[in-house]
């Protein structure tokens, strides 16, 4: 047994997000990175992998700018250069600065003022790539999504406008949220939703901010703050009480009722009951990449009388309680660290000796080569990396998933997992879930 | 700006470069890292991370530890930690951006480390602002200088391959080096590393040859030269002309005991309308051969005004230069790049040169794993 080390592991699932998937949310922008040969390796091929080599450009860091002190100037010159070279001007520029400029004191403000003076017809927005400050409270992830709005400058305020900031994935249209808002007339903005760079400025007439992911939080504050309108959290979650809390904070705050709770909770219910019938007592795990909240979503399974075995996640941050509950309720739960180094070698040691539909036994991501899988589904990539199983749901930080609609919609996933077999190696190849790929 | 790329990728770094020698070696190997460096290269660089046991990791190093300087102590008992639970055959840490930056003494706690496990250790002081020849480099030497110590006994026809990493090297291109090697009579004692096996790198002291197949197999060579009088060839099998010139070189090495190359005599022209862009001795063995098809002369006579040329646009190590012809160039800029190709009619090169391909020239792909990971 290793003690705790810090050092890091990194699975090989790739669906997650990463800051160049973030920034190419905003319409026609242009992504600058200036960053060293290391740090730029693995963006730019991120870029090329999504078929958005056009959207990205690169400004290389060597080693006699960092004693030469010329970093400003490397950063000013080289995105002028790249913007004189581009065949079309685009409206907007992300320029993603690293580590190195912080450490350094780069005068960032200076080289903002210099650029905008330069191309007046251009927003340019300072991003950061800064995985030395990913322990921070202000982490990466959670700068990325304010960085995302900060070409939007206030408009006159449509009342009817609610904008759900922060998140990858638009909710499906027939999420809890949009149905709600559909009922008092409201619209609901979403960046993922947004084809061109002028639908994105009209971001700014929103009359109400709401965000459901606490990495989004921020963001969701500094717009409201700079739009002058409310900031509203709804944080996600699989517990049924918290849906309807937070839909009736929804529905107060734009003058109707929640009024289907029990409607909702009735669909939810017969759509979990009709997975159990498919999926029975088949083991079940759980990892903290389908989902923001593993450890809401392993209960309310649990609860239902699904085989949950395990969650892979790296933190519990925010589920405590839901922690806790499966730790007290749930016999042979296993909590597994995704980063911790000993994953690298881990086995995952199945509870059931023969099932119908695989042979029984270990699964062992280092010998993936070789197994045949015992019957296991598994709720994200990690999960089905660590199980090495082919069923497995296939989705990222929530997905379209919202409320009471969204637990039908896990379920059906569920369901479909549990009969269709997947391409484990391939699927979790692909950079970037939802993404397109090149590979 | 030669370091601004509008549209063109990035070759891979120093630091993957260390840790692509290393792999497979049975090595705990972590880069000295935030978070980043880990995903990037098992995601791009390493196409046995799936499915493997190979132990890479990083060593999460924090903004308050890098402002204190407290990342080496860390990063020591991490390690050491580590070392006692998987007992590797060796450890290495390869620095990144900012531990070198702030000058973080990697090699005092590679030191720490085998002083407590009694493991032989390493550190590489790479900026991960060079590209990945300078760091494979450097590991493949330091394997050479720690492991290749047995004594001399010569074994009759063993090779060393030099240089293979699957950053240059496809599994199919590393078994038709082997297959080359073994068709002329000889065979493979070690391997640096691709498809190695630590315990052989010992044995490497009684090759009779060695064949260096990238130019992070240059340093490596001329040490084993040196310390152990084997000569070495320069030269990668890529069709029937090279497999025949490297399996003569290699004969002729053997025999006279003297480093050649098999493309020392091959001359390309400045104007040459067919260019190889590319690793050099991947690129100039390719040009050889393309050479041979258009000059019609299949009996690898050397030319003075060859047909094909090269671009290498990997430029850090000190030893690319003198693998070049006077046709040859070497940039790393884009727009010289840009240039160079609208003389071409023919490009041989990965196919994320494609942006910068002009209208009407050819581009014949050549995956590339240094340029373009798995994507091409």
């Amino acid at each position: 047994m290793l003690k705790q080390t810090g050092l890091e592991y990194s699975v090989p699932a790739r669906g997650g997000w990463t800051i160049v998937h973030v920034g190419m949310l905003v319409p026609e922008a242009h992504e600058i990175f200036v960053c060293a040969a290391g740090c730029l390796r693995g963006v730019v091929l991120s870029a090329a992998e999504m078929n958005l080599t056009d959207r990205f450009s690169t400004v290389a860091i060597e080693e006699h700018n960092v004693t030469d002190g010329d970093m400003e100037e490397l950063l000013v010159e080289g995105v002028t250069d790249i913007l004189n070279r581009l065949k079309k001007r685009p409206p907007c520029v992300l320029i993603y600065t690293s580590c190195i400029h912080h450490f350094m004191g780069t005068d960032l403000d200076d080289c903002f003022r210099i650029l905008s003076d330069r191309f007046p017809d251009v927003d340019f927005v300072d991003c950061y790539m800064t995985p030395t400050m990913r322990k921070s409270t202000l982490n990466p992830d959670k700068m990325m999504r304010k960085r995302l709005y900060a070409a939007i400058k206030p408009l006159k305020t449509d009342e009817r406008d609610v904008l759900l900031c922060g998140n990858c994935f638009s909710v499906s249209d027939t999420s809890d949220i949009k149905v709600l808002l559909g009922k008092a007339g409201k619209r609901l903005l979403e960046l993922p939703s947004v084809d061109n760079y002028s639908d994105y400025k009209k971001l700014g007439s929103a009359g109400l901010i709401i965000s459901n992911l606490s990495v989004a939080k921020d963001a969701a504050d500094e717009l409201a703050e700079k739009l002058g309108v409310k900031s509203l959290q709804l944080p996600f979650s699989f517990g049924y009480e918290e849906i309807r809390d937070n839909l009736c904070k929804l529905a107060d705050e734009i003058g109707t009722t929640y009024d289907t709770f029990e409607v909702d909770k009735a669909r939810a219910e017969e759509a979990l009951d009709k997975a159990m019938k498919v999926i029975g007592e088949c083991e079940i795990a759980v990892d903290g990449m389908i989902t923001t909240r593993p450890y809401s979503l392993a209960r309310l399974l649990a609860e239902h009388g699904f085989n949950i075995t395990a969650v892979f996640s790296d933190s519990v941050g925010g589920e405590e309680t839901d922690y806790e509950w499966l730790k007290t309720n749930v016999k042979g739960i296993r909590f597994e660290k995704c980063i911790s180094p000993e994953m690298r070698t881990f086995s995952y040691k199945s509870t059931v000796q023969s099932n119908p539909l695989g042979a029984c036994g270990t699964n062992t991501a280092s010998n993936a080569n070789n197994i045949i899988p015992a019957k296991l589904l598994a709720l994200g990539q990690k999960a089905a990396y660590f199980t090495q199983t082919p069923y497995f749901v296939d989705m990222v930080e929530n997905g379209p998933l919202y409320g009471f609609d969204g637990i039908v919609e896990l379920s059906r996933m569920m369901t479909d997992a549990f009969i269709n077999v997947k391409d484990l190696k391939k699927t979790l190849d692909i950079k970037g879930w939802g993404c397109e790929s090149c590979i | 700006m030669n370091q601004a790329r509008k549209v063109l990728s990035t070759y891979s770094s120093d630091t993957f470069g260390v840790i692509s020698a290393l792999y497979g070696l049975g090595g705990l190997l972590v880069m000295h890292d935030a978070s980043g460096c880990n995903s990037t290269f098992t995601t791009h660089d390493e196409p046995r991370w799936y499915g493997d046991d190979g132990l890479v990791f990083v060593s999460a190093v924090t903004e308050e530890e890098a402002v204190m300087g407290t990342s080496g102590d860390r990063l020591a008992a991490d390690m050491i930690e580590a070392a006692r639970h998987f007992k590797p055959n060796f450890t290495a840490i390869a620095s990144t951006p900012i531990p070198w930056m702030t000058g973080s003494d990697i090699d005092l706690t590679a030191a720490e480390i085998e002083d407590k496990t009694g493991i032989p250790s390493f550190g590489f002081d790479v900026s991960g602002m060079r590209s990945y020849e300078i760091g494979a480099s450097m590991a493949l030497l330091m394997l050479a200088k720690r492991f290749c110590n047995a004594p001399k006994s010569s074994v009759t026809g063993g090779v060393n391959i030099l240089g293979a990493t699957p950053l240059d090297l496809e599994d199919g291109q590393f078994e038709y080096v082997k297959a080359v090697i073994e068709g002329c009579g000889l065979n493979v004692l070690s391997s640096w590393s691709m498809k190695g096996r630590f315990e052989d790198l010992a044995k490497a002291s009684g090759a009779e040859v060695s064949l260096v197949v990238s130019v992070t197999g240059i340093d490596t060579a001329k040490y084993l030269f040196e310390q152990y009088g084997i000569p070495y060839v320069i030269g990668l099998p890529s069709g029937p002309v090279t497999d025949k010139a490297v399996s003569t070189a290699l004969k002729d090495a053997i025999k006279a005991k003297k480093c050649n190359s098999i493309f020392d005599g091959y001359i390309s022209d400045r104007g040459a309308a067919t260019v190889v862009i590319g690793e050099p001795v991947a690129a100039r063995s390719l040009a050889l051969e393309k050479n041979s098809v258009l000059s019609n002369d299949n009996t690898c006579n050397m030319s003075i005004n060859g047909k094909v040329r090269v671009i290498s646009p990997i430029v850090d190590s000190p030893n690319i230069g003198a693998l070049l012809s006077t046709g040859d160039i070497m940039t790393a800029s884009e727009t010289e790049i840009e240039d160079e190709l609208k003389k071409c009619k023919t490009i041989y090169a990965d196919g994320l040169y494609r942006f910068v391909c002009p209208e009407g020239a050819e581009l014949i792909k050549v995956h590339h794993r240094a340029y373009s990971g798995r994507i091409m």
